[in-house]
């Protein structure tokens, strides 16, 4: 019989369950529905944008397309950088659970879009360099911050115990925000070949009005779709708590072994 | 086998390749500051469209790859979720039911 848990703090079980309202996982589903179709109405723009809009540019060909998500790619996981690192500071300030996994799934993102940045830059490297890959500050830094937050990764799931594993991780969070600024100024500081000021440009830049209507496009469909990933990790973050606080509570009342 | 993976990417879109060619280096605007002009790089002629493909086939890939796993995994943990939580209700109602049948129902 399961009435009373068996540990000697064990609380009635009647008592167990306070304040849980709707079901965990339920989420407004048409909110859901919406997201994803503005994640893949955006893509398909931009696509349309770059191949079909954009003009050719002179001096890369047809390998400028990369350059359309690569760019937007590379500002998402900056952003994301520094949100696992200020949520990283905030829960070594406060533990708490939504901050934790606020860290936790901007550090995944974070990482996912490395890959792609590392991935899709050695290919324009290629044309525009005649070389994947040099040992220059831009790319090393970024390659090193993107080990910094699958270190924090790596830790969370290697860690040993859940709690201080997970502060840890946490100051490897926060100790990656510095690498993120050197990114960002590694060009301007030590030069190198990465291309600067395309963007933002002193110079002609993306002047040219449709080429820059595209990579707006693909800046906030990146954005959009960076978001919606985070968002469902974040979730999914939470939800994993949820168990494990569902898998004890069951624990302590000795419902464990007739719940399969 | 890399090289030769390569080789059979950039033979299948040859002709493809040898349209836009022309396009790229004749027509099209400037966008300033793409070209490097570091001595030490090489200025071999490299055909941009298969690494346009494969940047595209692989940023593709792992977003997709990513989204799907994230949905299964979310989807998995909220059934569980749910499904154990359902079941500890239903022991909370069994000792409710068995209180109220003895008369202990004052310690709620």
């Amino acid at each position: 019989m399961a009435t009373r848990g068996s540990g000697p703090s064990s609380p009635p079980l009647t008592a167990a369950r306070p304040g849980r309202s709707r079901p965990v996982g339920s989420g407004p589903s048409a909110l859901i529905t919406a997201w994803i179709a503005l994640s893949a109405g955006l893509m398909l723009a931009a696509l349309y944008a770059v191949f079909f809009v954009a003009p050719s540019e002179r001096t890369m060909g047809i390998a400028y397309k990369i350059f359309y998500f690569h760019v937007p790619t590379a500002i998402a996981m900056g952003a994301l950088f520094v949100l696992c690192g200020v949520a990283s500071l905030a829960y070594l300030v406060q533990p708490d659970r939504r901050l934790d996994a606020a860290g936790a799934a901007s550090a995944e993102i974070a990482v996912l879009l490395g890959v792609v940045v590392l991935t899709t830059g050695p290919l324009w490297a290629r044309k525009s360099w005649g070389t994947y890959w040099t040992f220059e500050p831009r790319l090393m830094l970024t390659l090193l911050t993107v080990f910094i937050y699958a270190g924090y990764l790596a830790v969370r799931a290697f860690g040993g115990a859940p709690e201080s594993a997970r502060r840890s991780a946490a100051v490897l969070g926060v100790a990656g925000l510095p690498a993120y600024y050197f990114i960002k100024e590694s060009v301007n500081k030590w030069g190198g070949n990465h291309p600067k000021n395309v963007v933002y440009g002193d110079g002609e830049g993306l002047g040219n009005p449709d080429i820059k209507r595209a990579f707006l496009i693909a800046l906030v469909a990146v954005f959009v779709l960076a978001a919606h990933l985070l968002w469902l990790r974040y979730r999914t973050h939470l939800l994993s708590a949820r168990l494990q606080e569902a898998l004890r509570e069951m624990s302590e009342y000795d419902l464990l072994e007739d719940s399969r | 086998m890399n090289a030769s993976w390569s080789t059979g990417i950039e033979s299948a879109i040859a002709p493809v390749l040898m349209q836009q060619a022309p396009a790229a280096t004749q027509a099209g605007v400037e966008v300033k500051g793409l070209a490097s002009d570091k001595p030490n790089l090489s200025k071999e002629e490299v055909p941009g469209g298969p690494l346009m493909i494969a940047a595209y086939a692989v940023m593709w890939a792992i977003f997709f790859g990513f989204l799907v796993l994230v949905w299964r995994r979310h989807g998995a943990l909220a059934r569980e979720v749910r499904r154990l939580e359902l079941k500890l209700d239903e022991r909370i109602g069994d000792v409710l039911a068995s209180e109220d049948r003895t008369g202990k129902g004052s310690t709620r």
